[in-house]
């Protein structure tokens, strides 16, 4: 459960400077930031309990556990690009030439593969 | 104003403090896993503020509210943060209320030695006047 003080653990200054470096950022009020500054506090705090909830056994919250959260969640598919699945260059391989296999099926009329 | 790389990143020790503070105690994190939950927070501020200049836009405003945060927190489907943040909205009003009083408490006190003296003679305002 996020803290309710009137405590932040982001520095509401570096908020704000993010904040403004986003492209034609309007006038931001004292209490918008602070608000972010809070929001993202419980951000941070419930990606990390989620992914490590999720995770394989372990005590080590891994990057896979963030990817494969990031990946279920459909409120999350602004970090895809973000936090990705990783795979392996030969699993990448696989798919790639499934994708070619199935394409050729689906064109090819009376020929069959070799 | 060209500001530094850094600062348009969350420190990372106080990315790293609420994330063990998430964790049970005896959990720890991968190096990695820190630096894309870093990065995703970031990533959640600029998305965050584009959806909510959106929405002031939308409503005419030239200035971000904190209505609009929390408008566009729904927006983005964070539901679950509106209530507490609603919650965190009121505590930080009647906190800022009181930092307020405080303060002219503080300035009442301290600038009061000529009005002590004319709180001590209310009556003769001509009399003590300076020359």
């Amino acid at each position: 459960m996020p803290s309710l003080i009137a405590d932040f653990q982001i520095p509401p200054s570096r908020i704000r400077t993010i904040m403004k470096s986003t492209e034609d950022a309007a006038n931001i009020s004292q209490e918008a930031i602070f608000l972010v500054a809070k929001a993202t506090e419980m951000f941070i705090n419930d990606l990390t309990e989620k992914s490590f909830d999720k995770g394989k056994k372990g005590n080590t919250l891994k990057y896979e556990d963030l990817a494969e959260y990031v990946n279920d969640e459909n409120n999350l598919e602004f970090l895809l690009q973000i936090i990705p699945k990783k795979m392996s260059v030969k699993e990448y391989l696989e798919m790639a030439t499934k994708d070619e296999r199935e394409s050729d099926e689906s064109t090819s009329e009376s020929e069959d593969d070799k | 104003m060209v500001e530094k790389i850094e600062d348009l990143n969350i420190p990372i020790a106080n990315v790293a403090r609420i994330i063990k503070d998430s964790l049970p105690s005896n959990a720890s994190v991968s190096k990695e896993a820190r630096q894309a939950i870093a990065r995703a927070a970031s990533v959640f501020i600029i998305f965050l503020t584009s959806t909510s200049t959106a929405i002031a836009r939308n409503g005419n405003h030239k200035t971000i509210s904190g209505q609009n945060i929390l408008d566009a927190l729904e927006q983005m489907e964070f539901e679950g943060f509106l209530d507490p943040l609603k919650e965190f909205m009121k505590i930080n009003k009647e906190h800022m209320k009181e930092k307020k009083a405080a303060k002219i408490n503080t300035l009442a006190n301290n600038s009061a030695t000529e009005p002590a003296a004319e709180e001590a003679i209310p009556e003769e305002s001509n009399a003590t006047a300076a020359e």
